[in-house]
């Protein structure tokens, strides 16, 4: 075994220290897709709480609110309540299982294209370019003393930087309240103060992990790049090198002067100066490379243009590099991803995804809760009959006032009512009228006759009077004394 | 405290304007002075009603339909207020039954015993009992021996014993009577809580509706109308 000094002494650091980063402008088929998923990802982030949904008089008019003072979330015609959070737990494991797939499938494709870090950099590195210039003007001011050109260019990145960030914060707010009336109260000073401080939170960490740390949360921050690569196998597609075409580089004129001697790589560097996270990769598969695929699209067109080949580094399985180093070709992509994982990764999503949805069209929107008060159990009335009490909660998971009728199901001559009614004029129905979305507490008094067990499990039932409903019911227990008296 | 006193101010002074029997019908003022009621009964009510406020022997049953002195929210707020039995205030509750110990032999008592258990059910009639008790106890407890509340006389045929209705309790108490005391609360508690604790113990379930006549506010505007046309 190694002595652990020598690995761990000043000469081997556990962190290397951070290289600057001056990622080159390409352009392509993979610089295309990103620009689009960018405006895609960005658009919705924010633009989303500003579509407005009409939920009548009683709700929010908010598509998508998560409203935490009153315990709701809305997003478009489906509302949440606290107890169906389980809806939540569901997208979240269909997030999980989603990625998996993804993953086992394409690779870090989350990495290289949807995470918010990979495009926020990829946003902040544009505006290096339009501040600073391209790769070598970067580099050069990088360099460069501190000069007034330099304290300018300096002042104008950050403060965009800055600024993106700030509406980046600012953004996250909105869809925790209404957002035209959180806008105007943050601007006037009247938000609430966990407002101010989530903002300052998101724009300070936008700032720095968009602006500074970059590809550095990537390699030392993040674990999904850990958890990702133990979740790839050998036919998820990676991208890659083929060096037993590439090598060895030499330049297009040493080929020229000995034809054959050379592979297709001429070794120009251009896959490392598009790469946003500063890899070279030729050096094979590693914990850097985010597959954003851009040293594809740069690789291609110098191949374009010495006219040779594209592909010189592609999207390519493990098995296809076994494969195509003895000589053979390469799976067809789409054999790659339709296979037993991939498909059984996707069935269990579908699954999980049809059952929310399943739910969701089954789900009472009326829903009842009933506690037996346990002091007294029971109370002896002046003719002999028992009465236990209930309390009840009626929850109305609709936008407008409902009726509701409070059955007693299962208990042989009981009568009940509420605190308005009286016995007199009691029958086994209560109606209850309850406001639009709120739960309603009821105290319900349910009498009957003396004869009967000690302890008779009975139900009550909500039955929603207008139109053909769902109700609910729960089960009870009535208690009678043990002796007669 | 003082804080709490504040956010408390405007339901301690909604309670102490409006009439007792009016309460019931503004449920949001209610449910708060019932709310209120609770806490207040845990402090000053438990000793003797429990803390389900089913009492024990001697002491009521508040949940039940059975009422000595009235069912409905005035006559609570009434007993609260003036309590039972206070000697030392003119307004009080008072109900004196006699003890019988001397005044009827023991076998003459055993008699109106077995009468009185007859009325629920019991014990079997007996026509002795029966002459003694019209002779003794009707005056006060009703010829059908269903009490009268004027008087604070329980109902007898009913299955409801405040102090048992076992053949010893029943003797006991015709012969020594019984004389249960509770505290006013006038000296005691402000207005606004009692008005509390008589929503309180009304919303356990027996409470009963308040007689149409008690209800004051309509009176005085008929009053004025029949004066208006002339009328006595």
């Amino acid at each position: 075994m190694a002595n652990l000094d020598d690995l761990m002494g000043a000469d081997n650091p556990l962190y290397e220290k951070r290289k600057g980063v001056y990622p080159k402008a390409v352009d392509g088929f993979f610089r295309r897709f990103k620009w689009a998923i960018m405006a895609v990802a960005l658009t919705i982030y924010y633009a989303t709480p500003w579509i407005r949904w009409d939920r009548g008089p009683h709700a929010p008019d908010q598509a998508v609110l998560v409203d935490l003072a009153n315990r709701r979330f809305y997003m478009f015609n489906i509302e949440i309540w606290p107890h169906e959070f389980y809806y939540v737990a569901g997208l979240l494991v269909m997030a999980g299982i989603g990625l998996f797939l993804v993953t086992s499938a394409v690779g870090r494709a989350w990495c290289g294209y949807a995470c918010p870090q990979t495009v926020w950099t990829d946003l902040f590195q544009h505006v290096d370019r339009l501040v600073d210039g391209d790769r070598n003007a970067q580099i050069r001011l990088e360099k460069a003393s501190w000069g007034p050109e330099k304290i300018l260019k300096r002042l104008a990145k950050w403060s965009i930087y800055l600024f993106i960030a700030f509406w980046t914060g600012g953004a996250w707010i909105m869809y925790f309240a209404d957002a035209p009336t959180l806008t105007v109260d943050f601007w006037t000073g009247q938000a609430p103060p966990v407002a101010y401080a989530t903002v300052g939170v998101l724009t300070a960490t936008t700032f720095i992990f968009g602006g500074f740390m970059r590809e550095q949360v990537c390699v030392y921050m993040c674990p999904w790049p850990r958890i990702q690569t133990a979740m790839m196998d050998e036919k998820s597609l990676i991208v890659t090198y083929r060096e037993w075409r590439g090598e060895p580089r030499g330049s297009v004129k040493k080929a020229e002067a000995q034809p054959g001697a050379f592979g297709d790589c001429i070794d120009c560097n251009q896959c490392v100066a598009v790469c946003p996270t500063g890899i070279d990769i030729r050096e094979g598969p590693q914990i850097g490379c985010i597959t954003c695929a851009l040293c594809i699209d740069a690789c291609d067109s110098v191949m374009e243009q010495i006219g040779r080949p594209r592909g010189l580094i592609d999207y390519l399985t493990l098995d296809d590099v076994a494969t195509e180093k003895a000589g053979g070709t390469a799976h067809p992509t789409l054999k790659t991803l339709f296979r037993p994982r991939t498909l059984v990764y996707f069935g269990i999503w579908c699954l999980i995804g049809l059952a929310m949805l399943f739910t969701l069209g089954q789900r009472t929107r009326l829903d009842l809760t009933v506690q037996h008060d346990r002091n007294p159990l029971y109370v002896q009335l002046s003719d002999g009959s028992i009465r236990n009490n209930y309390t009840v909660k009626v929850r109305n998971m609709e936008t407008r006032q409902r009726e509701v009728e409070l059955v007693v199901k299962g208990l042989p001559g009981a009568v009940a009512w509420t605190s308005t009614g009286s016995r007199e004029t009691a029958t086994d129905r209560v109606k209850v009228s309850v406001a639009p979305d709120t739960v309603q507490k009821v105290r319900l008094f349910v009498v009957a006759p003396t004869e009967g067990s000690a302890r008779t499990d009975f139900e009550i039932q909500a039955v929603a009077l207008t139109g053909n409903e769902r109700g609910d019911s729960d089960s009870v227990r009535f208690e009678r004394p043990e002796t007669g008296q | 405290m003082q804080a709490a006193d504040v956010k408390r101010a405007p339901l301690v002074n909604a309670l102490a304007a409006i009439p007792v029997e009016q309460l019931v019908a503004d449920q949001k003022l209610y449910q708060g002075a019932v709310a209120g009621g609770a806490a207040a009964f845990k402090v000053h009510c438990v000793q003797c009603h429990g803390s389900g406020a089913i009492g024990s022997k001697g002491y009521p049953n508040l949940n039940d339909d059975d009422w000595l002195w009235g069912g409905d929210i005035a006559a609570i707020h009434y007993t609260l207020t003036h309590g039972i039995r206070n000697p030392d205030h003119p307004e009080t509750r008072v109900s004196a039954m006699p003890a019988f110990d001397g005044v009827l032999t023991p076998a003459e008592i055993a008699s109106v015993v077995g009468h009185v258990q007859s009325l629920s059910g019991k014990a079997k009639p007996n026509a002795k009992g029966a002459e003694l008790f019209a002779t003794n106890c009707a005056s006060c407890h009703g010829v059908d021996g269903k009490g009268l509340r004027e008087f604070g006389a329980p109902n007898l045929a009913d299955g409801i014993w405040l102090y048992g209705g076992d053949k010893a309790t029943l003797t006991e108490t015709v012969k020594y009577s019984r004389q249960g005391v509770m505290p006013r609360w006038n000296d005691k508690l402000d207005a606004a809580t009692i008005k509390m604790l008589a929503a309180y113990v009304y919303s356990l379930g027996g409470g009963e509706a308040t007689p149409a006549a008690a209800v004051p506010a309509a009176a005085p505007a008929t009053m004025e109308a029949k004066a208006a046309n002339g009328q006595p």
